[in-house]
């Protein structure tokens, strides 16, 4: 059901946006930044898909195996995990600080929105996060 | 006094020497007066400063004293009408609302606002949002309006919590300063825009409307929110506090509930 555009009827000198844009202005280069962010959170995780067999024992190759330890250990992935996680996190923030707009409602005659909605999902976004670290810890020694 | 710049030039003067002279301002506006410029230019004013005058009282001292055929718009001057809405160094605002001290003495550059093409100088063509504002229904759509009784005690009643609903959203002055900011807009034209939007959400949210289910296929559709990428930019420089960005938001996630409510309840009018 598209309305527009809709054109002038008087004679104009038209619009046309730039495609420098988004350098003009801090809050638009954020939002590059932020939806750039989407671009190294895809790639990690299609490398990770890629190293699960890998992880697995190589589906029966070992030296798939070793070639995985070697690649996790290279500065290269380092490096490229460590900026991934920066953006991912920078992601993670920008994401749950919009939703105390997205989100906001009435319950009864109370309004919730804001730091009501927000401070829970942090909550619980530290809490998965403690409960996979201890996970981490705790399946090594479990595994005996 | 003025010096311009560019083409379509018309005047100039020895700005060094001007720009000596205390409590002075200097204006560099957007021109662009049709079969004279092929393209808009820019033209520098020196006119003197005063700390409580805004920027719509230094257009109107060029207009007054200096060249008259600079052409703006403007009418209540304290932030209502919505109709001075310009670029001012860079930032869309109410010229009205913009005080010459908040710049001073740096340079104060006026442009039209953004993403609208220009009829004559700071001018802009409105004609795309007003069709736009017009679609979404921005009024109390009722079933009953033709039989409902009027008088004293017909009215529709709402408690200060329905009213909370939607008063924000209600502030909008129709400035198109969201318009402006918002870089979605520029580049797909097609995109409804966030004051009609917000709008549309503020009629939504009247427990007295009942149009809902009439703005719903615009406002959910492929120009309408989902053409949102939540810059936010809109929602920084509305002078309202409107906040159209979070009327956007809210309907995206109102027409998702839409959507699995017609999946999983069928049967159900929402």
């Amino acid at each position: 059901m598209p309305v527009g555009p809709r054109p002038a009827t008087v004679p104009t000198f038209p619009w046309r946006t730039k495609s420098d844009w988004w350098v003009k202005n801090n809050r638009y280069f954020m939002y590059m930044v932020r939806e750039a962010t989407a671009i190294f959170a895809a790639a990690w995780v299609v490398v990770f898909l890629i190293q699960i067999p890998m992880m697995a024992g190589g589906l029966g190759d070992p030296r798939l195996y070793v070639g995985w330890l070697a690649f996790i250990r290279s500065p290269l992935w380092v490096i490229f995990s460590l900026t991934a996680f920066c953006f991912v996190m920078y992601h993670a923030v920008t994401f749950l600080g919009l939703m105390g707009t997205v989100m906001a409602t009435r319950i009864g005659h109370l309004r919730v929105g804001g730091p009501l909605i927000v401070g829970p999902m942090y909550l619980v976004w530290i809490g998965i996060t403690l409960l996979l670290i201890l996970l981490v810890l705790l399946i090594p020694q479990l595994g005996g | 006094m003025a010096a311009s710049n560019g083409v379509g030039a018309a005047h100039s003067v020895d700005l060094s020497a001007v720009s000596s002279v205390a409590d002075m301002i200097k204006m560099t506006v957007t021109r662009y007066r049709p079969g004279d410029d092929p393209v808009p230019v820019t033209e520098s004013f020196f006119i003197p400063y005063h700390d409580d005058w805004v920027v719509l009282d230094a257009l109107q001292y060029i207009k007054d004293y200096v060249d008259g055929s600079l052409s703006f718009r403007w009418s209540c001057h304290m932030g209502v009408c919505g109709s001075c809405g310009m670029i001012v160094n860079g930032t869309p605002k109410l010229t009205c609302a913009a005080f010459l001290r908040d710049y001073y003495p740096h340079e104060v550059v006026v442009q039209p606002l953004t993403n609208f093409p220009v009829v004559r100088d700071l001018v802009v063509d409105i004609e795309d949002f007003i069709h736009k504002l017009e679609e979404v229904k921005p009024y109390i759509i009722r079933d009953d309006l033709a039989a409902a009784p009027v008088g004293l005690g017909n009215e529709y009643r709402q408690l200060p919590e329905q009213v909370e609903d939607y008063k924000q959203f209600s502030m909008c002055i129709n400035c198109m300063l969201c318009y402006s900011a918002c870089p979605v807009y520029g580049m797909e034209p097609t995109f409804l825009g966030p004051a009609a939007i917000a709008l549309g959400h503020r009629y939504n949210m009247d427990s007295r409307d009942q149009g809902r289910n009439v703005r719903m296929p615009l406002l959910g559709s492929s120009e309408g929110v989902w053409e949102c990428t939540f810059v936010g930019e809109c929602s920084v420089v509305c002078p309202k506090n409107v906040d159209p960005a979070a009327a956007i938001q809210r309907t995206k996630l109102a027409t998702t509930n839409d959507m699995m409510k017609s999946i999983l309840m069928p049967w159900s009018k929402r």
